[in-house]
């Protein structure tokens, strides 16, 4: 055969191939309001940096007549490209053929450009779009599955795993995406539960759309097994960019740091806490005046909105925030909202991320449904994590820390480097009504009017403890700052911090209240 | 989505919340505003611990039971499972009969 020939049969093979499940399954999957695979890996990457690898791999399952049946690329393409000129591994689940089953040399393409990936300390991106497992394929299509959970567990905390959910996720699928660092869905395209509205009929005669069970919504508020909730796909990839501008590439290297630049808010710092204790504010606010540009990326923004988490920059380096949101249930701390802010504390570690934590909370939930909830192990969960995390930790409080809440919100005893503290702030044992009521019991109790020798001594306590002079005269906290004094403060504490070496025991791994 | 934001033309109704004695004003989750107030349970009622369909059911009114005695079978997550009594007893009632599909929580018999 002449090379020309040899040529135009390599060209005529990828062609087949990249016509995936064919024209009548691309109409169908336009028609759902989704991309095809191919255009989703385009639309992510670099433009012309997607190389893709084993094209021409097929299925070897003989079972079921499958021995006839061709799959181009087995249901799955994978390959490698550059996101601001550096390299990403990626895949992205095909459903024009075969529904995106999972079969195992599908599975094995993922799990090849996952040790890719893992080898060249780059991050991942899996895009999921799959009906599940290849019931035909059988034990197989769920060793493949296990095979991918195995290398999702390896490559936590060295390199960035992304999950972008847009299509069908059920069953085992489920949890590939929730042993990675961060989940993107689509509204009315992701699709993630364990079992689906027809087991759930047949089983306990209740009828749930797919939508209302597991849909981006869901996931997004209730469940908070995603971070980032997009109206369309394409603003799903523009965050997924977005993210990757905030975060390191692997664990070795630091975010890159970039031209600082000023807050442009118009929001004045000076004013953002009300002169009434007992008002609420938006903590995002504070966040923004402190970041550069006032920008601020945030994650898990819809679930357990009592606590804030997100990507900002401070003097052009990438921070974590942790906060706690007075908007929200006053910003107690809850089951959700310790979830939250536990992982994302680790996530931070894990990628060399100084982490600035804003403190504003009364408390922890009171209530029957969080203890029997587990509120005690959930609420250890940002204890562990603060502890454990080397980076370099900011704390500041902003208005009320008292009692466990003062301690878990990354304070001087869990290690934080630095601690300021506003002039509203109140640090203490607890709030000033119920201190008081204990303290002065016998008094309030004994008085002709209780009600307002009760008041009296509340004021009495507020004067001498809600504030930071006492934590400020023990060392607890660094130093009291004005609000527009933040930024520098900041900026400065993570100069300091450059060379930051905080030793730990040496452990095989710790045993984190999971 | 809907999303939790002070600022803008409208001020969001915030709602008195207490913690420690002090009531702040605030904004409420969907799942605080959702949560069941606790009740102690009825040690009398029996409630099912999964989903399932009722196969067999082995008592009726008002039948004396020794502990340990299969009251119902039921088939729930691919298996046949018993439900047993806790204790001696009467029973009052029993709210199941074969072929019935029941969820999780949903009251099978009830003591005297």
């Amino acid at each position: 055969m002449p090379l020309k020939n040899k040529i135009l049969e390599l060209q005529k093979r990828r062609e087949l191939v990249q016509q995936g499940g064919g024209e009548k399954a691309i109409e169908k999957q336009i028609a759902m309001g989704k991309l095809t695979a191919r255009e989703r890996i385009t639309s992510i990457v670099d433009k012309d940096s997607f190389n893709e690898y084993d094209l021409f791999v097929e299925h070897d399952a003989r079972d079921f007549d499958m021995d006839k049946v061709t799959l181009a690329g087995d249901g799955v393409i994978t390959g490698t490209g550059t996101i601001y000129g550096q390299p990403i591994g990626i895949y992205a689940q095909d459903f024009t053929v075969a529904g995106g089953s999972l079969g195992s040399m599908h599975a094995r393409k993922i799990t090849k450009i996952m040790d890719h990936t893992l080898k060249m300390k780059m991050p991942l991106i899996g895009i999921n779009d799959s009906g599940g497992a290849r019931i035909q394929e059988g034990v197989n299509s769920l060793a493949g599955y296990g095979e991918i959970f195995f290398r999702n567990t390896l490559s936590s905390g060295v390199i960035p795993q992304i999950s972008v959910i847009l299509g069908p996720c059920a069953g085992g699928a489920v949890y590939s995406p929730a042993l990675t660092d961060f989940v993107f869905v689509v509204d009315k395209i992701s699709k993630m539960f364990i079992t689906g509205p027809e087991v759930i009929k047949s089983v306990l005669g209740e009828e749930i759309s797919q939508e209302d069970l597991g849909g981006a919504k869901v996931h997004s508020a209730i469940t908070g097994n995603a971070h980032f909730y997009a109206e369309s796909e394409l603003e799903c990839f523009e965050q997924i960019t977005k993210l990757l501008s905030f975060i390191p590439w692997n664990n070795i290297k630091k975010a890159t740091k970039i031209e600082p630049k000023l807050p442009n808010t118009k929001l004045k710092i000076d004013k953002i806490i009300p002169e009434d204790a007992k008002q609420p504010y938006d903590v995002r606010d504070v966040i923004k005046c402190i970041t550069d540009e006032s920008d601020f990326f945030e994650v898990q923004e819809y679930w357990a909105a009592n606590a804030v988490i997100g990507f900002g920059r401070i003097g052009g380096e990438t921070v974590g925030f942790v906060c706690n949101q007075p908007l929200v249930l006053a910003g107690v701390l809850d089951c959700d909202s310790s979830d939250k802010m536990a992982r994302f504390i680790r996530y931070c570690d894990a990628f060399n991320i100084p982490i600035v934590t804003l403190v504003d909370l009364p408390g922890y939930l009171p209530g029957v449904d969080q203890e029997h909830a587990g509120v005690i192990r959930h609420g250890a969960k940002i204890l562990y994590s603060y502890s454990e995390a080397t980076v370099p930790k900011v704390t500041l409080i902003l208005r009320k820390a008292y009692g466990g809440g003062y301690i878990a919100m990354g304070s001087r005893h869990l290690r934080a480097d630095f601690v300021f503290a506003w002039p509203t702030a109140e640090i203490a044992v607890m709030g000033p009504e119920g201190a008081a009521n204990i303290i002065f019991r016998k008094e309030i109790i004994a008085a002709e009017d209780p009600e307002a020798m009760r008041k009296q001594k509340v004021q009495e306590y507020k004067e001498k403890f809600a504030n930071p002079y006492v934590a400020a005269s023990k060392g607890y906290i660094d130093a009291v700052i004005e609000p527009h004094e933040t930024r520098s403060r900041v900026i400065h504490a993570l100069e300091v911090s450059t060379y930051k070496d905080a030793g730990m025991p040496k452990k095989k791994h710790g045993v984190p209240p999971f | 989505m809907q999303t939790k934001k002070a600022d803008g033309d409208e001020k969001p109704k915030f709602q008195s919340f207490t913690v420690d004695e002090t009531t702040y004003q605030t904004l409420l989750t969907p799942s605080f505003e959702k949560r069941k107030n606790w009740v102690k349970p009825d040690e009398k009622k029996i409630l099912s611990s999964l989903p399932g369909t009722a196969i067999q059911v082995n008592v009726k009114k008002g039948d004396k039971v020794k502990v340990g005695q299969t009251v119902l079978i039921f088939e729930a997550m691919k298996m046949m499972n018993t439900v047993t009594a806790y204790q001696d007893g009467v029973i009052k009632d029993i709210y199941v009969k074969p072929g019935d599909k029941f969820s999780k929580n949903h009251l099978i018999f009830e003591f005297e």
